[in-house]
C-alpha cells in the first residue's frame, strides 16, 4: 500500500511539473532567452542536445557563422531562431535569437549544405542531428 | 679540370652574367616606360572626360586642350599640380551680341567696378579644378576666346598672396581674388561658409577670427539702358566673431555682430557693355594680339608659362614669397557625396593596377586558385623631383611618372602576410600593396587588412590603397576616401579587432553578422554566396560606421567599381534594415 502511494505521489508530482511547463507557454521570447543565458553555466561544456531538449520553444531557423576570415570552412558559431523567415526580407524577424559559440569549430561546408537543402523548411531532424553533438562554449542572445 | 679550362669557364660565366644583367635591365626599362605611358594616358583620359559638359562651347574647349596636349602632354603635370577640371561647372562670361558695342569684362563690387583686361574682347571661361584628396577649388583654367583666337592660362588660389589688400573686394586685389575662388568653390562643391585663415585678408574686419559667408545665390542683373550690364553678383558678409554670433544662435552681421567687426559686401563679375551711342573712345573688338594663332597658355595675368602647365608655387622665377596655400578654407564642409569619392577612388585604383602592371606580376604567382599561403608584393609610384626644388622637398613637389610592381613576390602564412618594401624616396614611394587570399579564406579584405590600410595611409600620404587577389578570381581594392573619418576609426583598433577578425560582441561585429546573414540568405542559390555576402556585409559596415574607406571590386572589363552598401531602417518596420547597393 505504501509502495502504491509513493508511486502515485511521484506520478502526481511529475504530472504537476508537466502541467506547469505546458500551462505557462513562452510568451516573451527575449525574456525567456535571457533566462537561458543567465543559466548558461548549465550548458557550457555540454552537447547542444542538452540545451535543445530543455528549450521550451521550438527552433525554427538556424544560420551558421564562420567568423575566421582566413578559414571559412570552420563554423565558429550558430544562430538559432524561433521564427521561420520565408525570404531574406523577413530575416529581421528571426531576432531575438540564440547564438551558440562552439568549443570545437564545426564543419561550415556541411552546415551550409544543410542550410541550402532545408532552407524551405528552416529546421529539420537532420539539422538537429548535425548540431546535437556540438559542444557549447558560450551562449548569448542576439536582438 | 685544367687551369686554362677553368679560366675559359669563368670568362663564359662572366659574359653570360653581363648578358643576363643587360637583358633584365632592358626588361625593367621597357616595363617602366610602358607604365609611364599607361599612367599618362589614363590621367589624360580622366582629365578630358570626367565631369564632362554637354555645352558645345565647352566641348570645343576640351577638344582644343586635347589637341594642344598631343604636342607636349602637359595634362599629367597639370593634374599633379592642381587636380582635375570640372568642365560641367565652367563659369562662362560671354559678351552680348550687340553690334557696335564696346565690351569690357568687369570684376569687382557694384560700387567700385574694377575693369580688367580693358579693351580686350571675347568670351571668358573659368574651369574650376579640385585635387582628388581635397574638397575645395584650388585653381582655375581661364580660356579667352574670340572669333579668331583661343588661349588659356591658369590662376591658382595661393596667388592671392601676390596681390595688394583692399578694403573692398575687387578682382585685382587679394580680397576679390579670394572671393572669386570661394565663388567657384560654391559653384562646384556648394560651400557657403569659409574660415579666413589669413587674418590679413579682409582688413576691414579687424577681428582675430574671420569668417566669410555668402548671403544669397548669384543673381543676374540686366539693364536695357545705354549702359548694358550682364553680370552676376554675390553678396557676402565677413564676420569677425563667428563664436560671438553663434552663441546668439546666428551669425547674421546685421543683427548680432558689432560694426567694424562684421560687414557686408558684394562681388560682381560679368560684362559691362556700352551702347553704341554712348561710346567710350574705344572701338570694337581689339582681340588679344594673338589673332589667328590658337596658342594656349599665352596671355593672362599671372603664372603663365609657355608649356601650358599651371604655375609652380616653388618656381623661383615667379618670385612668390608666401606659402602655397589658400588663406581660406570651407568652414563647414557640405555633406560629401560618398559615391563621387568612391568612384574617384576606384578610377585611381584601376589606374594603379593597370599602369603598375599588377596583373602581370600577379600572373607570376603559380596556382593562385589553390595556393594555401598568402602571397604579396608592393607597388611603387615613380616620380621625378621637381626641378625647382632646391633641397629635398615634400612629396607634393613631385610629379608621378607611372607605377611599378615590386619584383619580389613574398610569402606569408595561411592567414597573414607582412609585405616589405624598399624604395628610394627621391624617385618613388610605396603606392599600394597586393596580397592574395587562399581558397579557404574569405575573398575580400579582412578587418585587419582594413586597419592596416588606414595605418599605412596615415603614415604615407602617397599611399593609394590595398589590393587583394582572391583564390576565387575576384580582385578587390580598399581605399581611404575620407582620411579624417578613417583616422577616427583607426583609434578603435584595439576594441574592434581580434586577430584578423571583428571582435565578438562589438557593435561592428553585430552589424556585420546581421548583414552577412541577410546577404548569405539572399544569395543562397549562388555557389559563391559566402564570398559575395562577405563583401556586401563589409561594404555595409564601412558605410554604417562612417569609416571613410571604400571597397572596390574589379569587373569583367578590368575596372574597379565601388561596392557601396547602405542600410536604412524601414520606416514602417523599425527593426528591419533595408540594404541597398549604391553608386552603381
Amino acid at each position: 500500500m505504501k509502495k502504491i502511494f509513493f508511486i502515485s505521489a511521484l506520478l502526481v508530482i511529475c504530472f504537476a511539473n508537466n502541467t506547469k511547463a505546458q500551462s505557462q507557454p513562452v510568451t516573451d521570447t527575449l525574456s525567456y532567452l535571457n533566462t537561458i543565458v543567465a543559466n548558461k553555466a548549465s550548458y557550457v561544456g555540454k552537447p547542444f542536445s542538452v540545451l535543445m531538449n530543455d528549450l521550451q520553444i521550438q527552433i525554427k531557423f538556424f544560420f551558421p557563422f564562420a567568423d575566421l576570415n582566413h578559414d571559412k570552412t570552420k563554423e565558429t558559431s550558430t544562430e538559432f531562431s524561433f521564427y521561420f523567415p520565408p525570404t531574406a526580407e523577413e530575416i529581421y524577424l528571426t531576432y531575438p535569437s540564440l547564438e551558440i559559440t562552439w568549443q570545437t569549430n564545426l564543419n561550415a561546408t556541411q552546415s551550409r549544405a544543410l542550410y541550402t537543402q532545408y532552407r524551405a523548411l528552416g529546421w529539420s531532424n537532420e539539422v538537429a542531428t548535425f548540431y546535437s553533438s556540438g559542444i557549447i562554449a558560450d551562449i548569448r542572445v542576439v536582438e | 679540370m685544367g687551369k686554362s679550362k677553368l679560366k675559359s669557364s669563368l670568362i663564359l660565366i662572366l659574359i653570360l652574367s653581363i648578358f643576363g644583367t643587360y637583358l633584365s635591365c632592358k626588361k625593367i626599362d621597357n616595363y617602366s616606360s610602358n607604365s609611364s605611358e599607361i599612367y599618362i594616358a589614363q590621367v589624360e583620359n580622366r582629365f578630358l572626360n570626367e565631369h564632362g559638359s554637354s555645352d558645345p562651347t565647352i566641348r570645343a574647349l576640351i577638344n582644343f586642350v586635347k589637341r594642344k596636349n598631343e604636342n607636349n602632354h602637359f595634362i599629367s603635370k597639370t593634374v599633379e599640380r592642381i587636380g582635375y577640371p570640372y568642365w560641367d561647372k565652367a563659369l562662362s562670361i560671354k559678351k552680348q551680341s550687340i553690334s557696335g558695342t564696346i565690351k569690357k569684362n568687369i570684376m569687382g563690387t557694384s560700387n567700385n567696378e574694377n575693369i580688367t583686361d580693358s579693351g580686350k574682347s571675347g568670351d571668358i571661361f573659368f574651369i574650376p579644378f579640385v585635387r582628388d584628396e581635397q574638397n575645395h577649388v584650388n585653381a582655375s583654367m581661364v580660356f579667352k576666346t574670340s572669333a579668331t583666337d583661343t588661349s588659356f592660362y591658369y590662376v591658382c588660389d595661393w596667388q592671392y598672396q601676390d596681390k595688394p589688400h583692399g578694403l573692398t573686394a575687387t578682382y585685382t586685389n587679394a580680397e576679390g581674388y579670394a572671393v572669386f575662388f570661394m565663388m567657384l568653390d560654391n559653384r562646384v562643391l556648394g560651400h557657403t561658409d569659409f574660415k579666413i585663415k589669413d587674418l590679413g585678408l579682409f582688413p576691414k574686419s579687424n577681428s582675430q577670427k574671420k569668417k566669410l559667408s555668402f548671403i544669397i545665390n548669384p543673381v543676374k542683373e540686366k539693364s536695357t539702358n545705354d549702359v548694358y550690364y550682364v553680370r552676376e553678383c554675390l553678396s557676402y558678409y565677413v564676420c569677425g566673431s563667428p563664436d560671438y554670433c553663434r552663441e546668439r544662435g546666428s551669425c547674421d552681421y546685421n543683427d548680432h555682430c558689432p560694426s567694424g567687426v562684421c560687414y557686408s559686401d558684394e562681388f560682381c563679375y560679368g560684362w559691362l557693355e556700352y551702347g553704341a551711342s554712348s561710346g567710350s573712345g574705344n572701338s570694337g573688338n581689339t582681340g588679344s594680339g594673338n589673332t589667328g594663332n590658337n596658342s594656349g597658355g599665352g596671355g593672362g595675368t599671372t603664372g603663365n608659362n609657355n608649356n601650358n602647365t599651371p604655375p609652380d608655387c616653388s618656381d623661383p622665377a615667379l618670385k612668390h614669397s608666401g606659402d602655397c596655400e589658400a588663406g581660406w578654407e570651407p568652414e563647414t564642409p557640405v555633406v560629401e557625396d560618398p559615391c563621387i569619392k568612391a568612384k574617384a577612388a576606384s578610377v585611381k585604383m584601376t589606374m594603379v593596377f593597370e599602369a603598375g602592371h599588377v596583373k602581370d606580376r600577379l600572373a607570376e604567382i603559380p596556382n593562385l586558385a589553390t595556393e594555401t599561403n598568402e602571397k604579396g608584393f608592393p607597388i611603387y609610384e615613380n616620380y621625378i623631383i621637381n626641378p625647382f626644388a632646391s633641397t629635398p622637398r615634400l612629396p607634393t613637389d613631385t610629379s608621378t611618372n607611372g607605377y611599378t610592381s615590386g619584383n619580389n613576390i613574398q610569402t606569408g602564412t595561411d592567414s597573414n602576410i607582412v609585405i616589405s618594401s624598399s624604395v628610394n624616396p627621391n624617385t618613388g614611394a610605396l603606392a599600394a600593396m597586393l596580397h592574395t587570399h587562399p581558397p579557404n579564406g574569405l575573398a575580400a579584405q579582412s578587418p585587419r587588412d582594413l586597419y592596416e590600410l588606414i595605418g599605412e595611409q596615415l603614415s604615407n600620404n602617397r599611399y593609394k590603397g590595398s589590393f587583394v587577389a582572391a583564390a576565387d578570381g575576384s580582385k578587390y581594392a580598399l581605399v581611404v576616401t575620407n582620411l579624417d573619418q578613417a583616422a577616427v576609426f583607426y583609434n578603435t583598433m584595439s576594441q574592434n579587432l581580434d586577430g584578423a577578425n571583428w571582435k565578438k560582441g562589438t557593435e561592428i561585429s553585430k552589424e556585420f553578422k546581421k548583414a552577412t546573414k541577410y546577404f548569405e540568405d539572399k544569395y543562397d542559390s549562388n555557389p559563391n554566396k559566402v564570398n559575395l555576402a562577405y563583401e556586401m556585409a563589409m561594404a555595409a559596415v564601412l558605410s554604417k560606421f562612417n569609416i571613410g574607406v571604400a571597397l572596390n571590386k574589379q569587373n569583367v572589363d578590368g575596372k574597379f567599381i565601388p561596392v557601396v552598401v547602405n542600410g536604412i531602417v524601414d520606416p514602417n518596420k523599425p527593426k528591419k534594415i533595408i540594404y541597398t547597393q549604391d553608386c552603381l
